[in-house]
């Protein structure tokens, strides 16, 4: 059995290729939809983040929580750091004051103490002392003292030139204190 | 729901009928008749364009157009061909038998056949060719007007097919054309078209005293056919008879073929159960063609 429509074959082979064509356009149609379709769903899908679970959400606050206290401890040891820092810049006074004023009673007699700051180094001190022992050891031992406190860091002393004086050396010591 | 619509052109009328196919069968949407400017073959642009416009304000929606094929463009012929299980190209066969027998160009025509119900073990089928060059001429007339032809078939069968449609116990059935230019005579066997001629001569005649003589003739030729398609199928069923064209509009004529036939006589329904205009028939089943490009 042959088909029974009798229209030339020219014309069937035209309205065939017709119909491929405008079911391509419809296919492209139906697919720039579906695109747009998409794209525009994911826009409003991004626009719109799902609901948190309760249970997150509380977690979430606990955890910023302690993420302030700990921030809070921080600041709080910062400070600490910069107080320690700022006391251990500043020359102990006191210390130094009680063991020249220990030494003063002893065999070396200090006669000036004199206290500036080190123009050539930034935040450092400069002690210098003048005074008089009856024999050369006592400077140096004085000077080994100074320098076990820890409060120098760096102690230098010396004998003025000249002799003794009424049976007493005349010695000078320089001290240096460095944050 | 698909529409199609069928455009019949005859001699001295268009016919124009729209349906709308669904599952369960089709129903008739609209239809209309035009009379013919001119009674030529070929279709004038002007005429094609008067069509487009007439189906236009009677509703006819765009859908795809199945037309007859002009008259002088068919040809048609029985053949014997080896049957489908031997192997051979029986297409190639039948197109060159079929140009060798009636002495045309075998890249000229488009055939199409179907077979008969034979007795012995020979395919015999009936074919029809369709000259490619005045249909061609008679499409693009149509398209030019802004319709869109997707078949084309000849008005026999398609009026063959109309018949085949109604449902009806007989084996056999014949319808009868009946129109001012001719008549044809359409013999179906279980819907399937054995044969169509058209007698010499047998046209209604516009005066009424001349259509008892018509009728005579008429239901001669009818218990030929008859008698052939009973010989033919070895069967003695009943048959029905079906008067279409414009004769189905003459009393003196219905009641001549009524008087023959009796109960024979079958009225043209669409599958809901509505009677249809005969004059709509062929026009009917050229929409009813399945397949259109």
């Amino acid at each position: 059995m042959t088909p029974e429509n009798l229209l030339p074959s020219h014309r069937a082979e035209r309205r065939r290729l017709n119909r491929c064509i405008n079911a391509w356009s419809m296919g492209l149609c139906v697919l720039a939809v579906l695109v747009g379709g998409l794209a525009l769903g994911a826009n409003l899908t991004r626009a719109r983040p799902p609901a948190m679970p309760a249970g997150l959400t509380h977690e979430v606050e606990l955890g910023r929580s302690q993420l302030g206290l700990v921030e809070l401890q921080i600041e709080q040891l910062e400070r600490v750091r910069l107080a320690r820092e700022r006391s251990a810049a500043a020359p102990r006074w006191d210390r130094l004051l009680d063991i020249v004023a220990r030494e003063s009673a002893g065999k070396a007699q200090l006669r000036a103490v004199h206290v500036e700051p080190d123009q050539t180094a930034g935040g450092s001190w400069s002690v210098s002392i003048v005074g008089t022992a009856e024999s050369l050891q006592s400077p140096a031992t004085l000077a080994e003292r100074l320098d076990a406190t820890g409060l120098f860091s760096r102690v230098r002393h010396g004998i003025a030139p000249g002799g003794p004086v009424d049976g007493r050396f005349e010695f000078f010591l320089e001290c240096a204190i460095t944050p | 729901m698909p529409r199609r619509t069928g455009i019949d052109i005859s001699p001295t009328t268009i016919t124009a009928v729209q349906i709308r196919l669904s599952k369960t069968g089709w129903s008739c949407v609209s239809g209309t008749h035009m009379a013919r400017s001119s009674n030529e073959s070929t279709l004038e642009p002007e005429e094609a364009e008067r069509l487009e416009s007439l189906l236009f304000r009677k509703g006819f929606a765009p859908a795809p157009c199945v037309i007859n094929a002009p008259a002088e463009a068919l040809t048609s012929s029985t053949m014997d061909l080896p049957p489908a299980t031997s192997g051979a190209p029986i297409d190639k066969l039948a197109r060159a038998e079929f140009a060798r027998r009636n002495q045309i160009d075998a890249s000229a025509f488009v055939l199409s056949y179907w077979g008969l119900p034979t007795s012995g073990p020979s395919h015999q089928v009936m074919a029809i060719a369709c000259l490619v060059e005045p249909t061609d001429e008679r499409i693009s007339s149509l398209e030019a007007a802004g319709l869109h032809v997707a078949g084309v078939d000849d008005p026999a069968r398609a009026m063959g097919r109309t018949l085949s449609r109604i449902p009806s116990a007989a084996t056999v059935c014949v319808g009868a054309r009946v129109e001012p230019w001719g008549s044809t005579i359409v013999v179906l066997h279980h819907g399937t078209v054995l044969y169509s001629r058209t007698p010499v001569g047998l046209a209604l005649s516009q005066d009424p005293a001349e259509h008892g003589e018509f009728a005579d003739r008429l239901a001669q030729e009818i218990e030929a056919c008859v008698s052939f398609a009973r010989h033919r199928s070895r069967s003695h069923a009943p048959a029905a008879v079906s008067i279409l064209g414009q004769g189905a509009r003459c009393p003196m004529l219905m009641d001549a073929m009524s008087r023959r036939f009796g109960e024979a006589i079958r009225q043209l329904v669409a599958p809901s159960g509505e009677r249809l205009d005969p004059t709509l028939a062929p026009a009917i089943g050229l929409a009813l063609l399945e397949d259109i490009a």
